[in-house]
């Protein structure tokens, strides 16, 4: 049953504009004969087995691509983002709290270290500390002492060997010219 | 010259169909009477007239695998239009999904299928029409298409809905008001 004087007149108040396209042909063909030959078709589908007339089961690859393809949608882009973004204040802040728990971890280590080790430890190792960082390490053991008085202090039997072993390899001409 | 059976009862149809002897006559009964319309159905959704002839085609054969499960509690026609409907809106869903299209992209997908189409000569008034109607929310689009080109009354496709006539009503108005809108601002 159709509506088509009612459907006019409630066009008419509303939009003449979609009644007069109503009035035009809308463009929609059909090839000739089709609805004829569509039986035939038809007819012949359903005679062939259950199984190969049914469109085929899709395969999981294609799901799989569709909702991929799906997700990369506009409207998934700005909640893409935010999540983005969440994730990254996340990380960073995981990032600088493990760090600082870190440098609080290596602290305590090295306080439970004697002072004389590490003094040790750095004597040996000078050559991989920067100049900076030796000046520093007279905090290691006692604030009120300067670079000199950590370094090994040699008793005078020491120096006098090594002053002679100086003045054993140095020549007079070597002293005359200082002189 | 065409010679439709549009005078033949459902009840035959589905006596015929119902049974394996004739199964195949009852089908070609119903195409006879119904597979116009079912045609402009899935048409009026997926634009395409070969994308249409394989739905409708896979909407027949589900209508033939499964007329058994016709309880008769809608008229038939409702029955094969929503099975129609459905298989329309799923096969232009995943044609758009495969295309990875998105809302906003609704109005040139519908522009590059018309203009794809040997079957489609429409003005470009028509094509900004078809354009209009598929921003449509869907619900709204149903009720424009059920009214506008199926010209049905508001009582049939209440009970078909199961939506209140007034509240179908004021959907095809705002459809209405929406297309004129758009139109303007092409226009504009």
């Amino acid at each position: 049953m159709k509506d088509k004087k009612q459907l006019n007149e409630e066009l008419k108040e509303l939009s003449p504009w979609l009644l007069s396209m109503k009035e035009q042909d809308d463009g929609f063909k059909v090839p000739v004969d089709y609805f004829d030959r569509l039986q035939d078709e038809v007819l012949q589908k359903v005679q062939q087995p259950t199984v190969a007339s049914e469109p085929a089961a899709p395969n999981w690859l294609d799901e799989l691509l569709e909702r991929i393809q799906a997700l990369f949608q506009p409207r998934y882009r700005l909640a893409y983002a935010f999540a983005a973004v969440l994730v990254l204040v996340a990380a960073i802040w995981v990032m600088n709290t493990q760090s600082d728990a870190y440098t609080n971890m290596e602290a305590m280590a090295l306080e439970e270290v004697p002072s004389d080790e590490l003094l040790d430890y750095i004597n040996n190792h000078l050559e991989d500390f920067a100049s900076e960082d030796l000046i520093q390490t007279r905090s290691l053991n006692d604030e009120g002492m300067s670079l000199p008085q950590l370094l090994p202090s040699p008793d005078d039997s020491e120096i006098e060997v090594y002053l002679d072993e100086i003045m054993h390899d140095i020549d007079v001409e070597d002293i005359e010219s200082f002189l | 010259m065409e010679n439709r059976q549009n005078d033949i009862s459902d009840e035959k149809i589905l006596e015929l169909m119902n049974s394996p002897a004739t199964a195949d006559q009852g089908l070609r009964l119903l195409m006879d009477k119904y597979s116009r319309e079912l045609y402009w159905v899935i048409r009026r959704i997926v634009y395409d007239h070969e994308d249409s002839n394989d739905v409708l085609q896979n909407c027949l054969v589900k209508v033939y695998r499964n007329i058994h499960t016709f309880e008769g509690r809608s008229k038939l026609y409702t029955w094969l239009r929503r099975i129609a409907h459905n298989e329309a809106i799923s096969f232009y869903n995943s044609r758009k999904r495969r295309r990875a299209t998105s809302i906003d992209d609704e109005e040139s997908y519908v522009g590059q299928t018309l203009s794809a189409d040997p079957y489609f000569d429409g003005s470009e008034a028509q094509v900004i029409l078809q354009k209009a109607i598929a921003t449509l929310p869907d619900k709204q689009k149903q009720v424009f298409l059920l009214r506008y080109y199926e010209e049905m009354p508001y009582a049939q496709m209440s009970e078909m809905l199961g939506t209140s006539e007034g509240a179908l009503k004021a959907s095809f108005h705002h459809a209405v008001k929406k297309i004129e809108t758009y139109v303007s601002n092409v226009k504009a």
